[in-house]
């Protein structure tokens, strides 16, 4: 290639590739996505993790309401790790863009790039979605799980609607990888900086049992619990499916109850977050007038789901308060 | 084969460049800002928080492990575990120096930190260190801290999810059976992953 072809190439404009290529492309990374091992070491962990919570009575004997449900969607935070590494890892396969932009053997953008690896976050969403659907099975088939104490309890089933929270979790993770990848052209700083978050967002569940966090949490369960003082009204506690007395760690009564809109507005939320990250990591990826819709469109998602819990949740605007 | 002409200073001031200060300073930041998280969290955390503020600042000790000049150079001009051991001189006072501000920033915080601190820290790291050593000899393209991650991160869930009667065998039912274990271990994992691939077996 000679030096007048070279410059020409680094400075053509940028060309609209058909959806056809893009697609090709998505096709190519949900393929690397789905064999890279990290992705299925992650499996194995969330399978271990499943194990885990199915034998030592987290969904079966009668627990707290502040306890079992929480843990819902607790098994995929492996597999939430793994998905952020591997993302991570794919978007900056192609560090030295001039190169990447010479020798690439497609005419897409580094934008078209960008969002083919985007769609590949469907193959750990999908992972997840089958872990969360075996523990669902296991749940619905032991007949629930039991919360409450003496005779406030209930038997709460899992409904179909809460086997969205873990994929959506897990996509949120690979399409956080890329996005960093986008921001922080390292590995290891994107490593490091993957591993605080996981820790934070996942490993750390109780922090986002507690208002205000409980609103911006990226996984969460659809049980919402109060603390309803220390001598509770009869009709206070009917007001609840499950409600926990006082006891040594805590001197007020606790009440529960599954509640699927505030959950259903967690799930925008999280579809949210997940547009605003993958904005992102479009908009470092070149100019394209696509990408603001894209980050549009999860902004208002983010801020519509997080008004409207703090307007209809109580329990939100309680400075460190259950939620 | 080592190299007399090459010293310390030397092996030092060449090394300091080299390094990737980034994964170090983002480890060290981050394990400083999560160890301040519990002036804003609710308390329930703050036994386990610095815990991982630990595992991420040990995360950055990883890219002493990585020495990407070691598959072409070999044992020459300098061998593979003095370099090691130079990378480890200039990555672990700055992680050190980070954990002595975790300590200040968790008393500040109200979680003081406890005799553990140390001992677990050193525990990680030398994990982590032998992690990214492994990693840079069996895939060269992984970076240390990347490794250092999974496996951190996935002995994390182990431990969080190992039934009590095995957690609490008699060869690592207390801390300091633990630290050593883990020591003993990095260190074997270290002299398999730095032995000379040319010395005769």
């Amino acid at each position: 290639m000679t030096a007048a072809t070279e410059a020409t190439a680094v400075s053509a404009p940028d060309t609209v590739v058909g959806r056809s290529t893009v697609g090709a492309l998505a096709r190519a990374e949900i393929r690397y996505t789905a064999r890279n091992p990290v992705l299925w070491l992650g499996v194995a962990a969330s399978g271990l993790v499943a194990w885990w919570l199915a034998t030592d009575g987290t969904f079966t004997g009668g627990k707290p309401v502040t306890d079992g449900y929480a843990l819902w969607e607790w098994l995929v935070a492996p597999l939430a790790l793994a998905a952020f590494l591997v993302g991570n890892w794919a978007a900056l396969r192609e560090r030295p863009s001039t190169t990447a932009e010479l020798f690439t053997n497609t005419p897409a953008r580094r934008w078209d790039r960008t969002l083919a690896l985007l769609l590949a976050a469907v193959v750990p969403a999908v992972l997840g979605f089958l872990l969360i659907a075996g523990q669902w099975v296991a749940v619905v088939a032991r007949g629930g799980v039991e919360l409450g104490t003496g005779r406030w309890t209930s038997t709460f089933t899992p409904t179909p609607l809460e086997l969205l929270g873990a994929p959506l979790g897990v996509a949120c993770a690979f399409v956080s990888g890329v996005a960093l990848a986008r921001l922080v052209r390292s590995r290891a700083v994107g490593a490091v900086v993957g591993f605080v978050g996981w820790m934070i967002v996942w490993v750390t569940f109780w922090l986002w049992l507690t208002a205000p966090f409980g609103v911006f949490a990226v996984s969460r369960s659809s049980l919402v619990t109060a603390e309803i003082g220390t001598d509770p009204s009869a009709a206070e506690i009917a007001r609840w499916a499950a409600v926990d007395p006082a006891d040594g760690f805590n001197d007020q009564y606790v009440g529960g109850i599954r509640d699927l809109g505030v959950y259903g507005l967690h799930l925008v939320y999280v579809v949210g977050l997940v547009l605003v990250l993958a904005g992102v990591a479009l908009a470092r990826s070149g100019r394209d007038r696509r990408t603001r819709p894209v980050l549009l469109a999860g902004l208002v998602l983010v801020a519509v789901a997080v008004g409207v819990q703090f307007l209809v949740h109580e329990g939100a605007r309680a400075w460190l308060g259950l939620m | 084969m080592s190299s007399p002409s090459t010293g310390w200073p030397a092996l030092l001031a060449a090394t300091g460049p080299v390094l990737p200060w980034g994964a170090v300073a983002a480890a060290g930041g981050a394990a400083l800002a999560v160890t301040a998280l519990p002036a804003v969290l609710p308390p329930e955390g703050d036994g386990v928080v610095l815990v991982l503020a630990v595992l991420v600042l040990a995360s950055g000790c990883a890219v002493a492990g990585e020495d990407p000049a070691a598959r072409e150079a070999g044992v020459a001009p300098v061998p593979v575990r003095r370099r090691l051991l130079a990378r480890l001189l200039l990555v672990l006072p700055v992680s050190g120096a980070a954990l002595a501000g975790m300590a200040g920033v968790a008393a500040l915080a109200g979680t003081g930190p406890g005799s553990w601190l140390v001992p677990l820290w050193a525990a990680v790291s030398a994990i982590a260190t032998a992690v990214g050593v492994a990693a840079q000899r069996s895939t060269p393209d992984v970076p240390g801290p990347v490794a250092a991650v999974v496996v951190l991160g996935g002995g994390l869930v182990l431990v969080a999810t190992l039934p009590a009667s095995v957690v609490g065998l008699p060869p690592w039912d207390s801390a300091v059976e633990r630290v050593g274990w883990a020591l003993v271990a990095s260190a074997l994992l270290l002299l398999a992953a730095t032995r000379d691939p040319g010395a005769r077996r």
